[in-house]
């Protein structure tokens, strides 16, 4: 092998001898439809993982249809729920005869327990009851302890039963739960929220636009049906939201929401707060129809779950309607502070937008930091702190010394508000 | 496929045959596996013929495949077909070759390893480029430079051994 034409020839030499074997191009032929018929069977058999992959998937993952969540059939007027937790025989006995003791139509009858628990790590004992009462009413009642008094058990809210076919959940969100009936905590955090879900529901996740959303911890991990929640003393009823999660059987599925409410409502002695469906709006003002107009009064705040929409300036009894003034209505006007830094001063509507007034400067420096939470204290409540209604986020920073003014943005959509809450006197009260 | 299809096919296997079975033999050494190399080889471009037609070159296709499915079949012969460390007796001359030489190219050919002689046998027997040699082996032109060159380094020096060889038995005969 000399050069490479020499070998080329070799090469060419070797190979020259092999003959194709007969039939040869029918061979061929055989062999591709062979092929074909492979081919096939494999992209067949990979479709068929594939759609088993996919529908196990499906499964784990837990996509499909929604979960859907079965309400127990009612008991005649009550809610057909079983209890959540186990029941304490004697706290229902004891609670029992204190429902019947304190005058509000006992004895009570066919009492049956959604809740009766000791040691609870916050409230101690909490019993929530229903029963007929003397008149054969349907009743609703919340107990905890008054921590002043030994923990004995308290009466603190007495109301008729909901609707036993629609109520998924009912709640009681009150800063009067902790001491004697009627007083207010002392506790900056004293505000507490007791709700009770239907069976079913995995998840309870309980909120108040008081608190911002990033101090909520994981919104998915599973409850009890029973929840009890601790907020500032400002929050109320009217601004908690109860959110109901089904988690399906499905080791991946995402929980999916049942249902999301406001609070029901406060304790005895807390404001009440009366429903009112806007009937007219100008840039300015609503009209609210208040079935409860009796209860209304000029000066008592309007609001909704994200805060303030505005103040009742007039009353039209015979027609059930209130007139509301807006928070940036030139009418509007009040005392106001920031949320936690607790910088006084006021707000007013300015026709277009709100603005915070007053703010205190000189020595002590007041410093108000772009969405910082404004609220406004409620009259009806016993002091500036309960109760307190977020009318606005700082929209800049007040850098400035000098600066004693600053706009504000409502944390209410004011062209979209469809109902409110008037925050009326509590019973017996005048505000 | 139609029927135009088919004759442009038949037509196709039969004009291309012969060369891709002397191809496969030198890169086999041995004619049945040619054969089924071969037939393999087009099997797999029928399948795909209308495809074909409308993309890439049908004849550089049939190369690339030849050399992939030699490959291929030499890379799963070496998984489940274990060699013996050494061999046990010497592979037996080629009795109706009848010159030595061929008998001598095959046995180097045969101890090449396979992308080695794919490159040989593409480039001195395809008259293949280098540019066309790396496209149907699937690599770089300096890694088919390369292939080349080693492969006919081994061949040489195994031509060098089998002179040596002869001159030996000559003097000793």
């Amino acid at each position: 092998m000399h050069s490479e034409t020499e070998f080329r020839g070799h090469l060419a030499a070797l190979a020259e001898p092999v003959k194709p074997v007969e039939g040869y191009e029918d061979k061929v032929m055989r062999r591709s439809r062979r092929l074909r018929r492979q081919r096939r069977m494999t992209a067949g058999a990979a479709a068929a993982v594939c759609v088993a992959v996919l529908v196990t998937a499906f499964r784990v993952v837990g996509f499909g249809s929604a979960s859907q969540l079965a309400a127990p059939p009612p008991d005649g007027p009550f809610l057909g729920w079983s209890a959540a937790g186990d029941v304490d025989a004697g706290l229902v006995r004891e609670a029992t005869a204190l429902w019947d003791a304190a005058g509000t139509g006992g004895p009570h009858t066919a009492v049956r327990a959604f809740v009766a628990l000791r040691n609870d790590q916050q409230l101690h004992s909490i019993a929530v009851l229903e029963g007929y009462d003397q008149q054969g009413a349907a009743r609703l009642a919340f107990f905890t302890s008054d921590v002043s008094a030994a923990n004995a058990l308290r009466l603190r809210a007495d109301r008729p039963a909901p609707d036993p076919v629609t109520t998924q959940v009912i709640s009681l969100v009150s800063p009067r739960l902790t001491g004697p009936v009627g007083a207010v905590s002392t506790d900056d955090f004293g505000t507490y929220a007791i709700v009770v879900a239907m069976p079913g529901v995995t998840t309870v996740r309980v909120s108040n636009t008081i608190i911002d959303d990033e101090m909520i911890g994981d919104p998915d991990a599973p409850t009890s049906r029973l929840v009890v929640q601790r907020f500032p003393l400002a929050a109320t009823a009217p601004t908690t939201t109860i959110s109901g999660f089904v988690k399906p059987n499905r080791p991946l599925a995402k929980p999916t929401k049942v249902f999301e409410v406001q609070g029901d409502g406060g304790a005895d002695d807390d404001p009440r707060a009366v429903p009112g469906k806007v009937s007219a709006a100008t840039g300015q003002q609503i009209v609210v129809a208040v079935q409860q107009i009796q209860a209304v009064r000029r000066g008592q705040l309007a609001v909704v779950t994200e805060g303030l929409v505005g103040r009742v300036t007039a009353v039209d009894v015979p027609r059930g309607e209130a007139t509301i003034d807006l928070v940036t209505s030139t009418g509007f006007a009040g005392p106001a502070y920031t949320s936690i830094s607790d910088v006084p001063g006021s707000v007013r509507g300015t026709g277009t937008s709100l603005v915070m007034e007053h703010i205190p400067t000189g020595s002590i420096v007041y410093s108000i930091s772009a969405g910082n939470r404004v609220v406004m204290p409620d009259p009806c409540q016993p002091n500036d702190h309960v109760g307190a209604v977020t009318v606005g986020r700082a929209s800049s920073d007040n850098k400035a010394a000098s600066a004693t003014s600053m706009e504000l943005t409502p944390t209410v959509d004011l062209t979209h508000v469809r109902e409110v809450s008037i925050m009326t006197s509590p019973a017996g009260g005048d505000c | 496929m139609d029927r135009q299809d088919d004759e442009g096919v038949t037509a196709f296997v039969r004009a291309s045959y012969g060369r891709l079975l002397h191809e496969a033999f030198l890169l086999c050494g041995d004619a049945g596996r040619a054969e089924d190399l071969v037939q393999t080889t087009l099997a797999k471009t029928v399948v795909v013929w209308s495809r074909l037609q409308r993309s890439e070159g049908i004849d550089n296709y049939v190369q690339r495949t030849l050399i992939n499915t030699y490959l291929s079949a030499r890379r799963r012969r070496a998984w489940w077909e274990l060699p013996f460390g050494r061999l046990m007796e010497s592979q037996a001359r080629d009795e109706y070759a009848g010159v030595e030489q061929r008998d001598w190219l095959r046995r180097a050919l045969d101890a090449l390893p396979p992308r080695q002689r794919a490159a040989v046998v593409l480039r001195f027997y395809g008259d293949l480029s280098e540019q066309d040699a790396a496209l149907a082996l699937g690599c770089s032109v300096g890694t088919v430079k390369s292939l080349t060159s080693r492969g006919l380094r081994a061949l040489r020096q195994r031509w060098v051994e089998l002179d040596a060889t002869a001159e030996h038995e000559v003097r000793y005969a």
